[in-house]
């Protein structure tokens, strides 16, 4: 049994910000997301797969994500998972955000390292 | 209306989540099936990799949801499902917690009324009460003209009223009997002051201040207006007579107002000026030149007025602490005349004026209970830990029953803290619903103590509607009683390692020795005890107290006197027709047959009449020895014969000591002890001020009684010959050959015999007067006897408890006992022994608990040490006596146990 089971966020809102991107180029169904969140994140994040939902649900709420009914790769009916247009602006206000904070600490560094 | 729709949306979202999550699973297992493992391989990897399935589809849903607060309400439905289902625990735990909150809501009811309550006045914090530096505020009075001459000078932003002592009066309403009614007489201000509006007509004015006698007016409480009057609108313009005057009813004061003084309900309010009409008789004069029979208001130096201020800006109160003491000090240096001593006078002058808040009134009601309300709620408070401890038992025996069950909740998910959060839900709904039943208890005690805690028949009013702060308390209460009640039963059963329950069997023991011989519910049953020997002791201690004072002597022979309490006041005697009328009260009930003795006093026994001068004593060449207070009493000659006080030295008073005769007294030998030390008090001399030419010579000492209250030492006392001091008289004391009881209709007869005008206050015997003296006493000790009975009940209740469900573990034990050949007795002393063990380990706290606690209590005490032998010892036999019963049928049950039977269960 896994010790912890919840995922370890890297900084807070760092998996929905990866869902919101994995999505926004192609929305997706649950599974194929974990994977294609396990594949980018080279096995960097150890979250259960599971943990992928109660964020989901939260994101439904606030609305930066619907569900439709599509077809999987395998022909199965299943609820794919889009980014709304809400969804879009809230991501691009977390990249400028994590970016300038990203520059903010590089420019620290780069004095410090004087 | 968003949450609505999502409310009805919610259903669907869950569908939805459920079938996203099996989707899922089915496309990995598909996946991992196409790696080349098998279905079963591929569906334990997916479900693995996942994740728990359960508590993630929980997680999820609870985005959707409040989740606390619906986490809670399903909490509570299931604790009310699961208490329903245990009708036996679920109503003794109620009942216990309903006497537990109940008491303590009811007894803080009282101490919020006494103690902590505001007078129902609006802005009380306004409010200040006048004190002199030499008296507590409630003692501190004032003449008229110091009132009248400050009045005029105060801050705009400053009001002052002034008021006498609340006093009884006869009062005849239409045609009836004249009836003893509290009333008062204040300003015309008064009500302005406190800032009251009258229901009916109108209250008092500046007005009526204007003219002596001139305003014969009254103002009536609401509640005498609904005694007297049953609320009829027409009282306005209807005359009451007061002490024969009468008056003319102007208004009906707001419900619930009572003045300045909380414990006091006047039931009319005369104005300042009516005073010497109705002859209001209730002063301090320190100092000679009073003149007490002509009216009061232009007199400076007979003190009667309370002065209460009420300051609207803070900023007023320099300048209104200039005027009064400025106008206090003018005052004092007009009474210098009084006063030749220079010592007595530079002391006199030193006196000053300060202001003591007055938000919540007077101070006597608090003073006198304030003690004996902390105590009880200590005692309340000692109930409810019981009271805790025993609910906490009782839910720790349920939860070891279900521990299979939680191992099993565990297993497939739940959070532990979502498990405590049942429990303390359980709890909560049980203590909330002990605190909803409780109401009745707190009702019951906040209306029957005050009547157990009143002296005679009256009942002291207490404003006891709840306020805030009563609702604050029970609420804190109700939820803290459930919280420590739960919180330890809840922790301990979440903590449950599911693999092992679920390995071992039903009959498994878990934990160590340790943990078996102390677990937590041995220590509840020992804190339970503990505090249980806390309370019995008490009970035995406050018990024997009360013996103790009943069996007291308290220096007269209260078996065989009956107190004839009269009021000559009113009838306007003048001085002359005293000494036959003392002649003709005492030859008329010396008349009926039983009495042996009747005797005239100034100041009847044991009925608070406390009657005080200062003495200067000196010797027989007039050389000032010290000076003395003393309780001044005034008797005719048979006096201590008849009240069974003693002569210790000198002479009693003859019938040569009139008011023809040197001036002589006698005092008793506190006053001797006090103020005369070794010398022999016989032959000195004292007169009231230093250049008082009338000196009284001291001619016997007689012995110490308690003559105000039988639990308060003899204070010193001078006694006159009355006919050397003729005035009007407090009573007779009445010795009889038999129960004083059965004189008691003559000798009401006799008083109306010798003149129907006087009215008799009242008729009782000394022991009744001695009962009420013990009225706190006997409320202490029969609470302590309840709360320490009901403690006990419980303590062996959960003795009980636990005793029976450790001896069902033991079952197979004790079978494998009894089958190697221990017999049936061993095995119940076994048990019992094992009871009485751990009652003894908690008796040993409880002593010590005990005795810290009675040293505490210390003043409730009365001829008994702290620590006495007799009733710690008494007590802790009882509580082991009832512990071995307690412990009696599970050692019965466990040595009537078949070996054969209990080793098959195995």
């Amino acid at each position: 049994m896994v010790k912890n089971p919840e995922y370890r966020d890297l900084f807070p809102g760092a998996l929905e910000l990866m869902i919101l991107k994995t999505l926004r180029r192609k929305p997706m169904h649950g599974y194929a997301l974990a994977q294609r969140i396990k594949e980018i994140s080279d096995d960097l994040l150890q979250i259960e797969e599971g943990s992928l939902y109660p964020a989901l649900q939260r994101m439904l709420k606030a609305g930066w994500l619907e569900s439709e009914l599509g077809v999987s790769a395998r022909n199965r009916p299943v609820r794919i998972f889009k980014v709304t247009q809400v969804g879009r602006k809230h991501l691009e206000q977390e990249i400028s955000s994590v970016e300038k904070m990203f520059a903010g600490i590089t420019r620290v560094l780069e004095l410090a390292g004087q | 209306m968003g949450w609505l729709r999502q409310l009805f949306s919610r259903r669907r979202r869950y569908d939805d989540l459920s079938q996203s999550i099996r989707e899922h699973l089915e496309e990995k297992i598909d996946d991992l099936m196409d790696h080349g493992m098998t279905r079963d391989q591929a569906e334990l990897a997916a479900r693995r990799e996942f994740g728990n399935i359960t508590r993630i589809e929980e997680r999820s849903r609870e985005v959707w949801q409040w989740p606390t607060l619906e986490s809670l309400w399903a909490d509570a439905k299931y604790a009310l499902r699961r208490l329903r289902k245990s009708p036996a625990f679920t109503s003794i735990a109620l009942l216990t917690l309903a006497l537990g909150i109940g008491v303590n809501t009811g007894i803080f009811t009282l101490l919020d009324a006494v103690l902590l309550k505001s007078l129902p006045v609006p802005d009380p914090e306004q409010l200040f009460i006048v004190k002199q530096s030499d008296h507590a505020a409630e003692k501190s009075r004032f003449p008229y003209l110091l009132f009248d001459h400050v009045s005029r000078q105060l801050p705009d932003t400053a009001s002052m009223a002034a008021m006498s002592w609340p006093d009884d009066f006869y009062v005849r309403t239409g045609s009836g009997q004249p009836q003893s009614t509290q009333g008062q007489l204040v300003s015309g201000n008064y009500f302005q002051v406190f800032e009251t509006y009258p229901v009916l007509g109108r209250l008092l004015t500046p007005a009526d201040d204007e003219k002596l006698g001139g305003s014969p007016v009254a103002v009536i409480s609401h509640g005498y207006w609904q005694r007297q009057f049953g609320n009829d609108p027409a009282v306005i313009g209807r005359k009451l007579e007061v002490n024969h005057v009468p008056v003319t009813i102007v208004g009906v004061a707001p419900q619930g107002f009572f003045g300045a003084r909380a414990g006091t309900q006047p039931a009319f309010w005369l104005p300042l000026t009516m005073q010497s009409d109705v002859q209001y008789h209730d002063h301090y004069s320190d100092f000679g030149g009073a003149e007490p029979l002509k009216p009061w208001i232009p007199q400076a130096n007979i003190n009667w007025l309370l002065l209460v201020v009420r300051v609207k800006s803070p900023a007023a109160v320099p300048q209104l602490m200039t005027v009064l003491n400025q106008q206090y000090k003018s005052h004092l240096e007009s009474l210098t005349q009084y006063l030749g001593d220079p010592d007595r006078l530079q002391a006199m002058l030193r006196i000053h004026l300060s202001l003591e808040p007055g938000q919540r009134g007077f101070a006597n009601l608090r003073q006198q209970f304030e003690q004996p309300l902390l105590l009880l709620m200590a005692m309340a408070a000692i109930v409810l830990l019981i009271v805790c401890a025993n609910i906490a038992n009782l839910l720790l025996a349920r939860a070891a029953a279900r521990q299979h069950a939680l191992a099993v909740q565990l297993s497939i998910g739940a959070s532990r803290t979502r498990l405590i959060q049942q429990m303390l839900a359980e709890c909560l709904l049980l203590s909330v619903g002990g605190g909803v039943l409780g109401i009745a208890v707190a009702y019951w005690c906040a209306r029957v103590l005050p009547r157990w805690a009143s002296t005679g028949t009256a009942v002291i009013p207490l404003n006891l509607a709840p306020d805030a702060r009563i609702l604050a308390f029970s609420v804190i209460i109700a939820v803290a009683t459930g919280v420590l009640s739960g919180l330890v039963p809840a922790l301990q059963s979440a903590s449950v390692d599911p693999a092992s329950v679920l390995k071992a069997g039903a009959l498994s023991i878990p934990g160590g020795k340790w943990a078996s011989r102390w677990s937590a519910r041995k220590m509840l049953v020992v804190a339970q005890v503990a505090l249980s020997l806390l309370l019995l002791v008490g009970a035995g201690m406050f018990l024997k107290t009360l013996e103790n004072y009943s069996r007291l002597n308290p220096g007269f022979d209260r078996d065989h006197l009956l107190n004839v309490q009269i009021d000559t006041h009113l009838v306007n005697y003048q001085t002359g027709d005293f000494p036959s009328l003392y002649q003709r009260l005492a030859d008329r009930m010396e008349a009926i047959p039983g009495v042996r003795s009747a005797s005239i006093t100034s100041c009847s026994l044991v009925a608070g009449c406390f009657d005080s001068s200062d003495v200067t004593v000196s010797n027989g060449s007039g050389r000032r020895i010290t000076r003395a207070n003393a309780q001044i009493n005034s008797v005719s000659l048979n006096y201590f014969a008849t009240t069974g006080i003693q002569l210790l030295g000198g002479r009693e008073f003859v019938t040569t000591d009139d008011a023809s005769s040197p001036r002589v007294a006698i005092v008793n030998q506190t006053f001797a002890r006090r103020y005369t030390g070794a010398s022999n008090p016989i032959g000195l001399e004292f007169s009231y001020a230093d250049n008082d030419p009338n000196r009284h010579q001291i001619v016997g000492v007689v012995s110490d009684a308690r003559v105000n209250d039988i639990r308060e030492a003899a204070p010193p006392i001078i006694y006159f010959p009355i006919l050397q001091n003729v005035g009007n008289i407090d009573g007779l004391e009445v010795r009889t050959a038999a129960d004083p009881h059965w004189v008691a209709a003559q000798a009401r007869q006799a008083i109306a015999d010798v003149d129907p005008r006087i009215p008799i206050v009242n008729v009782a015997t000394l022991n009744e007067a001695v009962k009420d003296n013990l009225t706190q006493p006997r409320l202490i000790a029969r609470l302590t006897t309840i709360f320490g009975i009901l403690a006990l009940a419980l303590a062996c209740l959960g003795l009980y408890g636990v005793m029976s469900y450790t001896m069902q573990r033991r079952t197979s034990e004790v079978g494998v006992r009894l089958a190697l050949g221990s017999t049936r007795p061993a095995v119940l002393w076994l048990v019992i022994r094992e009871t009485l063990l751990l009652a003894g380990f908690g008796a040993v706290m409880g002593l010590a608990l005990a005795i810290v606690g009675m040293h505490v209590a210390t003043s409730f005490l009365f001829g008994l040490s702290p620590e006495d032998p007799a009733i710690i010892a008494l007590a802790t036999g009882l509580l082991l006596l009832a512990s071995a019963v307690a412990g009696f049928v599970p050692a019965w049950r466990a040595a009537h146990i078949e070996p054969v039977q209990a080793l098959r269960i195995e």
